[in-house]
């Protein structure tokens, strides 16, 4: 533990020589993390796809780590199971990927097997109860107690922005291999969930923006020239499941299916419907991240200092 | 982050979007998952089975894997509470099996439609172990998302809400588990 301790001081040091400039007061702050205006939001940017691989498979290799400490096996989740599992949380805009997987419908039953076969499912299925009891309780704490409306000594808590709490255990696997890789953890649990809502509300926004309800009117005359007559995409993809609710796992169905998400992706890009969702998103995203900035900035800032740590925990396994 | 929550197809998510439309008097009633068979009752509804013992579903929290919900605020056994180890699209019929990849293991089978108000994601770990609430039946409109091993007490306080800043208390309508929050 020591050890690790150490190195994860030398990589912050070496860390902050290289990105000094942005982050001053990262550097001279020890593991609490408090308010850091030195960090200008301009310097926040998404974690690459790469990066955000780094620090998933560090977090599971570190939490396998703790349940062999509590006696129990755990089986790393792979980050990319199903490569073509895609999120389109406004409209299906890759006319190839409709032409593959329709509204993804076969990616969804991908997840239910997938889920199945998980062999951590099939391992605590196979424990005796009591074993089985221990192993939730070490990977995932012992859960609320009932009629219990304060914050326990052994939880951490997030305070959403709209003043939501959720709360966790502090000492459970997934805890502890959080606090190993980002350092002070009821911080990063709380920038963690606000920063997870803050992108969820961007979604909500985008799509009460007129600007985006007049980009989906341009889209939906598109689709009812091609002889999709749907007012939105919502609307395209309900029609598309209660065709095959009459008629489910048809042949006819499953065609009707593709060639709707076929004619949404490329009406979508036939009326530029992506760019106007990208301006949009950049637009409402600037503007919460404003608001919130201190646990945006914070959460970035931690997430690039575990970089180097998890690339290393990584490079060992 | 990649999940594919728009993306919902399969005859009983359709059937989920089917029943919500707002004329929904011809809903097919599903059959109660539980053992007894309910007998069709003076005015012709089905009797509701026995409620299941709940000192036994509360002890049998030890084998774990599921997503909790409860009626009440923290997470209070003594009313009304369900639990699901896969997905469910319909929880206007949460103990029934028809409507995603599990039936729901409920104190009572009621409605529990529009309901909610505490909640523990007590799932199995690894892929997919995050869960996304829905607003709407079917995996449609607002959501909100709970990681693998936390917990919300009272959605009722007045704070939670859904992403567009709407109330979640007593609105979830289905939920499904996605690869990360």
């Amino acid at each position: 533990m020591s050890a690790s301790l150490a190195t994860s001081k030398n990589v912050r040091l070496l860390t902050c020589t290289v990105i000094g400039l942005v982050a001053l007061s990262a550097c001279t702050a020890s593991r609490a993390v408090p308010a850091d205006p030195a960090v200008p939001l301009t310097s926040v940017r998404e974690m690459t796809d790469k990066e955000a691989r780094t620090l998933w498979d560090a977090e599971q290799i570190l939490t396998r780590d703790c349940m062999a400490g509590h006696g129990f096996a755990y089986w790393p989740a792979p980050y990319d199971p199903i490569p073509d599992d895609r999120d389109f949380p406004y409209v299906v805009d890759d006319p190839a990927w409709a032409r593959r997987h329709g509204y993804g419908g076969d990616i969804r039953e991908q997840i239910d097997r997938l889920r199945e076969r998980n062999p951590n499912r099939r391992y605590l299925d196979g424990l005796p109860p009591e074993r089985r009891r221990a192993a939730f309780v070490a990977i995932n704490g012992e859960g609320p107690r009932p009629g219990t409306r304060t914050r326990g000594p052994d939880e951490v808590e997030a305070r959403l922005p709209e003043g939501g709490v959720v709360r966790r255990s502090a000492v459970s696997c997934t805890s502890q291999a959080q606090r190993r890789l980002y350092g002070d953890l009821p911080t990063w649990y709380r920038v963690a969930k606000v920063t997870e809502y803050l992108k969820d509300a961007a979604r909500a926004r985008v799509t009460r923006d007129p600007r985006y309800t007049t980009a989906i009117s341009t889209w939906s005359a598109c689709m009812r020239g091609r002889g999709h007559p749907y007012g939105t995409p919502p609307e395209a993809r309900a029609k598309v499941t209660q065709l095959e609710a009459t008629a489910p796992s048809t042949r006819k169905a499953r065609e009707k299916e593709i060639r709707t998400a076929v004619a949404e992706a490329t009406c979508a890009r036939e009326t530029n419907l992506p760019a106007v969702i990208g301006v949009l998103e950049r637009e409402h995203t600037r503007a919460l991240s404003e608001r919130y900035r201190l646990d945006v900035t914070t959460a970035w800032r931690m997430r690039r200092d575990a970089l180097p740590r998890a690339a290393e925990i990584t490079a060992r396994h | 982050m990649k999940k594919i929550r728009a993306l919902m197809i399969g005859a009983a998510v359709a059937a989920a979007v089917l029943t919500a439309a707002p004329a929904g008097a011809a809903v097919p009633s599903p059959q109660p998952s539980s053992s007894a068979s309910p007998a069709p009752g003076v005015n012709g509804a089905p009797q509701r089975p026995a409620p299941p013992n709940k000192t036994g579903y509360a002890s049998a929290q030890a084998v774990d894997g599921y997503l909790y919900v409860w009626k009440d605020a923290m997470w209070d056994y003594d009313e009304q509470w369900c639990r699901w180890s896969g997905s469910h699209a319909y929880w206007t019929y949460a103990w029934s099996g028809q409507y995603g990849t599990s039936a729901g293991e409920c104190s009572e089978n009621d409605n529990f439609d529009n309901v909610a108000t505490s909640m523990w994601n007590n799932g199995y770990p690894g892929s997919h172990d995050d869960v996304r609430f829905y607003k709407d039946s079917g995996y449609e409109g607002t959501s909100m998302c709970l990681g693998n091993g936390d917990y919300w007490g009272n959605l009722a306080l007045g704070w939670e809400r859904f992403d567009d800043q709407t109330q979640a208390n007593d609105e979830i309508s289905s939920h499904t588990w996605v690869r990360n929050c």
